[in-house]
């Protein structure tokens, strides 16, 4: 599913932000991804999403090498994936319902199944009664499940979640992250990024920790999650 | 792309002039102001230049013939003459005509008492088109056969050339100044219109929307804006040129009065007008934010 090999990453400030991670994720698994500010993770982010391409090294994300990806192709290789980011990037003037369907509009889903499959998917994360209202009339942890209704709606094999719980209050930061538990129960892989050890904890999951761009240690290697 | 994206892109594109509408506003504004100050460029310019081609079309120019000249070789005199190019029409003034002209021009009868008509020579009166080849044109004529002088005048045709060359000069700098000033804050108001959906624009880059799929509604709202704009503009700018002439007309100033004429009647551009207005409102809308979004697809 994900792919890193010896992935160095050096922009062109000079910053070293990758030094040579490698790390593999299988199809199913829960992988939280921690590390100190400054340590990488958002470079790794970006690596994922085919914001950035690597200095040197090999990035494969659902089968596909992103380095050599061609600029055209990047859009449908995103729909493979779904992006949960702790700002929530709801479009404001849209409201829960429309914010939903505009993931499926980009691919092209009939009308007819955008009505089907958006009230299935706000009622997975128990939003139907919000369906009309828009972004700035929910609270965070509202607003965050709308964001992970539509990085759900296009049925994703892998959920990217980029620090979903930073702007949350804690009990619901936990809410958040048991949803997508729930979404891994039936098969989605999950790549969390986070730096809340408590919710780590609690959670009892694959662990791999940054720290200066390398990978300091990984649960998986040690034999345990 | 499927129809119902298309139809949805498009109603996006004209949903979005309204939903951000402050944006919009400013804008349209912005694009409304430029084709008013460039609208009112062009029919002042227009105006003066017509007022100087009246001004140019009264010159006479006085060719006098040969007194042994029967009628044939007047006649000769007279087909060569319009046969010239710059020449816009040809009068006769036989020497009958000219004693009886001065004689009431100097009023004192009794010094033609003992005078014929034959101390004048016959002459034909002619107008030029283009008083710039005014000389070129005099010299020709004194090339006819049976022409023995032509009278012409030389001073106000410089004068009035140079006045229209002046207005030409002058209208195409003003226009093209005010189009470069419009070009830059137009320019301006787009980038910050982009600027400010540019989350949104990001946002749509990583549910996977293609660039195309983003940049479709943009389009077609700088076609809407540009398209409103034109429309503001050619009426705001149409009701206030009616009500300047209406104004000059109740005023009948002595300007007025010589050269009501002469004024350019809204109703002669207009068409080109609107078409100029639309043309350029969307090609700036579309234009603009083609170039604007561009800068937030590179995600």
């Amino acid at each position: 599913m994900i792919n890193f090999t010896d992935v160095k990453k050096v922009y062109p400030s000079g910053t070293h932000a990758l030094n040579g991670i490698t790390m593999h994720i299988d199809k199913g698994e829960f992988v939280f991804i921690v590390g100190a500010s400054g340590a990488g993770k958002s470079t790794l982010i970006k690596m994922l999403l085919r914001e950035e391409v690597p200095t040197s090294g090999l990035v494969e994300v659902n089968g596909m090498n992103l380095n050599k990806m061609r600029r055209r192709k990047i859009p449908y290789f995103r729909r493979t994936l779904g992006v949960v980011f702790q700002d929530f990037r709801l479009i404001p003037t849209m409201n829960v319902y429309e914010n939903v369907a505009f993931a499926l509009r980009v691919t092209n889903v009939s009308g007819r199944d955008i009505k089907r499959r958006v009230p299935y998917i706000l009622s997975l994360v128990g939003l139907v009664h919000k369906a009309k209202a828009m972004p700035d009339q929910l609270s965070g942890g509202e607003q965050q499940r709308v964001a992970l209704a539509r990085a759900l709606v296009n049925n994703p094999a892998l959920i990217i979640a980029d620090e979903p719980t930073g702007n949350i209050d804690p009990e619901l930061s936990f809410e958040i992250v048991d949803l997508l538990n729930e979404i891994n129960r039936v098969g989605t892989t999950i790549v969390m990024v986070t730096h809340e050890h408590d919710l780590v904890a609690q959670f009892q999951r694959r662990v791999i920790t940054i720290e200066n761009g390398r990978v300091l240690s990984d649960t998986a290697a040690m034999g345990g999650y | 792309m499927r129809g119902s994206s298309l139809g949805y892109l498009i109603r996006t594109g004209v949903k979005s002039v309204f939903r951000n509408r402050l944006m919009s506003f400013a804008a349209i504004g912005v694009l409304v102001a430029c084709m008013i100050l460039i609208g009112a460029a062009i029919l002042f310019s227009m105006n003066i230049n017509s007022i100087v081609e009246f001004t140019e079309e009264q010159n006479e120019i006085v060719v006098f013939c040969d007194d042994s000249l029967d009628a044939q070789a007047l006649a000769r005199v007279s087909d060569d003459l319009n046969a010239t190019d710059n020449i816009i029409d040809v009068v006769f003034f036989s020497r009958e005509e000219a004693f009886e002209y001065m004689k009431e021009r100097i009023g004192a009868e009794n010094l033609f008492e003992e005078l014929t008509a034959d101390i004048y020579p016959d002459a034909y009166k002619v107008r030029v088109k283009n008083l710039g080849q005014l000389e070129e044109t005099v010299a020709q004529i004194e090339g006819y056969d049976g022409v023995i002088q032509v009278n012409a005048p030389t001073d106000i045709a410089d004068v009035v050339v140079e006045i229209k060359s002046a207005v030409y000069v002058a209208g195409i700098g003003i226009v093209a100044i005010l189009a470069v000033v419009a070009l830059v804050i137009i320019a301006n108001t787009i980038k910050i219109t982009v600027f400010n959906r540019r989350k949104e624009i990001n946002i749509m880059k990583f549910v996977g929307a293609t660039d195309s799929f983003i940049r479709l509604p943009f389009i077609i709202e700088g076609l809407v804006i540009g398209l409103l704009a034109a429309a503001f503009a050619f009426f705001i700018i149409w009701g206030a040129y009616d009500y300047l002439i209406t104004w000059l007309e109740g005023n009948q100033s002595m300007l007025y009065r010589q050269f009501q004429d002469q004024i350019v009647p809204f109703g002669n551009i207009a068409l080109e007008m609107f078409g100029a207005f639309a043309g350029a409102g969307v090609f700036i809308g579309v234009g603009g934010s083609m170039i604007f979004v561009r800068k937030y697809l590179r995600v």
